[in-house]
Formats: structure tokens, C-alpha cells, sequence
């Protein structure tokens, strides 16, 4: 019984934030063209939450980038 | 010629049944008071959900005192409940009190189907859901397992404490006595209701979201 450790939990970084400030969007723009909550956007930033494959790439679409570009297994 | 007749009257109750049928098909007949019942409770879930009055109740130490107040409530005022007949209605209350404030707490994100056009039931929300709902599941396995443990150990507790041989009388001989009134045994459905219902709230963790004022949330949006 019992939840996983948060330190099994494999995370992806990004560079998100970086990269959509460049881009000159906010949270809450990203978050209606790739529709999910802004909050959620926050979340992926902040490396707490690890997005599907799918949103990744809507994100990647979104800042007009490629995948890898944005998300990586380890910290740059 | 009248067996015509009859044959066509027959003919003509078919083709009315027929049409009758793919009529019914047609028209999604709505009851006006299901209808305002949902539209009604829609309105107030979504107020609860999104006004910001609430804000209050969805950051992190707000969901840690509220859990806390959950498990006090449930555990304690129900241990006083059941040994005070008095107090029977105000434990039926506190619990339900407790899990509407749960709810807000999270938005109501168990009240939401898939259907739901709001974008507050993203991917993230519906996975801690979903994980919440499983750990949930698993506590109750869990806990059902130990209680039917204890049940067994109690049962034959005179053959495990009382000195007697480990001897076990065909069938079921275990010895249950309890003497519950009529106001102890609906404190104990209302734990095990409140219990049950509680257990997704608890397993969706304490971390709630940022707290902000409404400027400060703007801010964030607009960051």
C-alpha cells in the first residue's frame, strides 16, 4: 500500500519558462492554445508535474519548437 | 371486404405505432424539473468551484487543517457521538459539512466527467485524480482486509487470549455480542458512509493550489 516515492518518480525538465518568455506569451496564452488550466502550465514550469506526449507536443507546436528543444531527461 | 377493412385498421395502428416510435426517437423529451434541478445545481457547484471567495480553501495549509478537521471529526466527534445519543444529528451534520468543504477544497474534481468543457479538468488535474481515486481504492482493500482480521481475531479471542485450545468449532461459531442502540448504529453507518466518502479527499494529498488574490492570480496568468 502506500503512494510512490516522489524520488522514484522519474521527472523531464524543460526550459519552458525560458523559452515562452522569449517567445513574449504568457501562461494563460500558452495554456488556451495547448488547452489545459494556466495553473497547469505553472506546474510543468516549476518541474513538478511531468506532461503526456501528446501535450508536450501541442506545447512544442505551440512555441514552435521541437520537443527536445523543450523537454529533456536531464537538467541542462 | 371486412377482413380487408380489418386488415387495413390493423395496417394502419402498425404504421401510427411506427411512427409513434420514430417520433419518441426524435424528440429528446426533456423534463422541465430534471432540467432546472440540473442547470440549478450546476449554477451552485460552479460558484463553489470558481468564485474566489473560496480561494481560501484550496491552498496547502488550508487542505492540511482541513484534512485534519476531517479525520477529527470522524474519528473523534464520532467516538463522542456515538457515546452521547444527543449529539447523533450534529455528527451527521459536521460530516457533510466536512466533506463540502472538501469538495470546494478541490474544486469538486470527483463531481467532473470527461464531458466537462471547463479546462480546469486538464491532464494534470485528471491524473491526480485518477491516482487519488486509485490510492483510495486500495486504502479501502486495505482497510476492509484488516478489519475482517480483526473481526476473525475478535470473534475467537477466546481461544487466543482466554487459554483455550486452538480449536476451531465447525462452521461459524464465532462469538459476536454487541448491544447497539438505534441511534449508535446510525452513528456507525454514518462513519463507515463518511469514511468511505472521505477516503478519495484524503488520498488526493494536502498540496493545494498557490494561494493568490484575485491580482495576484491575474499577475501569475499575464507572467
Amino acid at each position: 500500500m502506500g503512494r510512490k516515492p516522489k524520488a522514484d518518480e522519474e521527472l523531464v525538465f524543460n526550459r519552458l519558462e525560458a523559452l515562452r518568455t522569449k517567445a513574449g506569451i504568457t501562461r494563460q496564452q500558452l495554456a488556451d492554445a495547448v488547452d489545459v488550466h494556466y495553473q497547469t502550465i505553472g506546474y510543468i514550469e516549476r518541474n513538478e508535474y511531468s506532461p503526456s506526449l501528446v501535450l508536450a507536443l501541442r506545447i512544442a507546436k505551440a512555441l514552435n519548437k521541437k520537443v527536445e528543444q523543450i523537454f529533456s531527461l536531464e537538467e541542462n | 371486404m371486412a377482413n380487408n377493412k380489418k386488415k387495413s385498421l390493423e395496417q394502419q395502428i402498425a404504421e401510427l405505432e411506427a411512427q409513434i416510435e420514430k417520433l419518441t426517437k426524435q424528440v429528446d423529451i426533456e423534463w422541465p424539473s430534471k432540467d432546472v434541478g440540473d442547470k440549478l445545481e450546476a449554477k451552485i457547484t460552479g460558484w463553489f468551484r470558481n468564485d474566489e471567495f473560496f480561494a481560501v480553501f484550496r491552498n496547502t495549509p488550508a487542505r492540511a487543517i482541513i484534512t485534519a478537521l476531517s479525520v477529527a471529526i470522524l474519528f473523534g466527534y464520532g467516538y463522542y457521538a456515538f457515546t452521547n445519543s444527543a449529539q447523533t444529528f450534529w455528527y451527521l451534520g459536521l460530516v457533510c459539512l466536512v466533506l463540502l468543504v472538501q469538495a470546494i477544497s478541490v474544486r469538486f474534481v470527483f463531481n467532473m466527467d470527461e464531458s466537462s468543457t471547463e479546462k480546469l479538468l486538464d491532464e494534470y488535474h485528471r491524473r491526480r485524480r485518477d491516482k487519488a481515486l486509485r490510492r483510495a481504492n486500495k486504502s479501502f482493500v486495505y482497510m476492509m482486509g484488516l478489519f475482517l482480521i480483526a473481526a476473525f481475531l475478535y470473534g475467537y479471542k477466546d481461544y487466543f487470549v482466554g487459554g483455550k485450545d486452538l480449536n476451531f468449532p465447525d462452521g461459524a461459531d464465532a462469538i459476536y455480542n454487541f448491544s447497539l442502540s438505534g441511534w449508535q448504529f446510525f452513528v456507525i453507518v454514518i462513519f463507515v458512509s463518511g469514511w468511505i466518502a472521505l477516503q478519495k479527499y484524503w488520498s488526493y494529498g494536502i498540496k493545494g493550489e498557490p494561494f493568490l488574490s484575485r491580482e495576484e492570480a491575474r499577475k501569475l496568468r499575464d507572467s
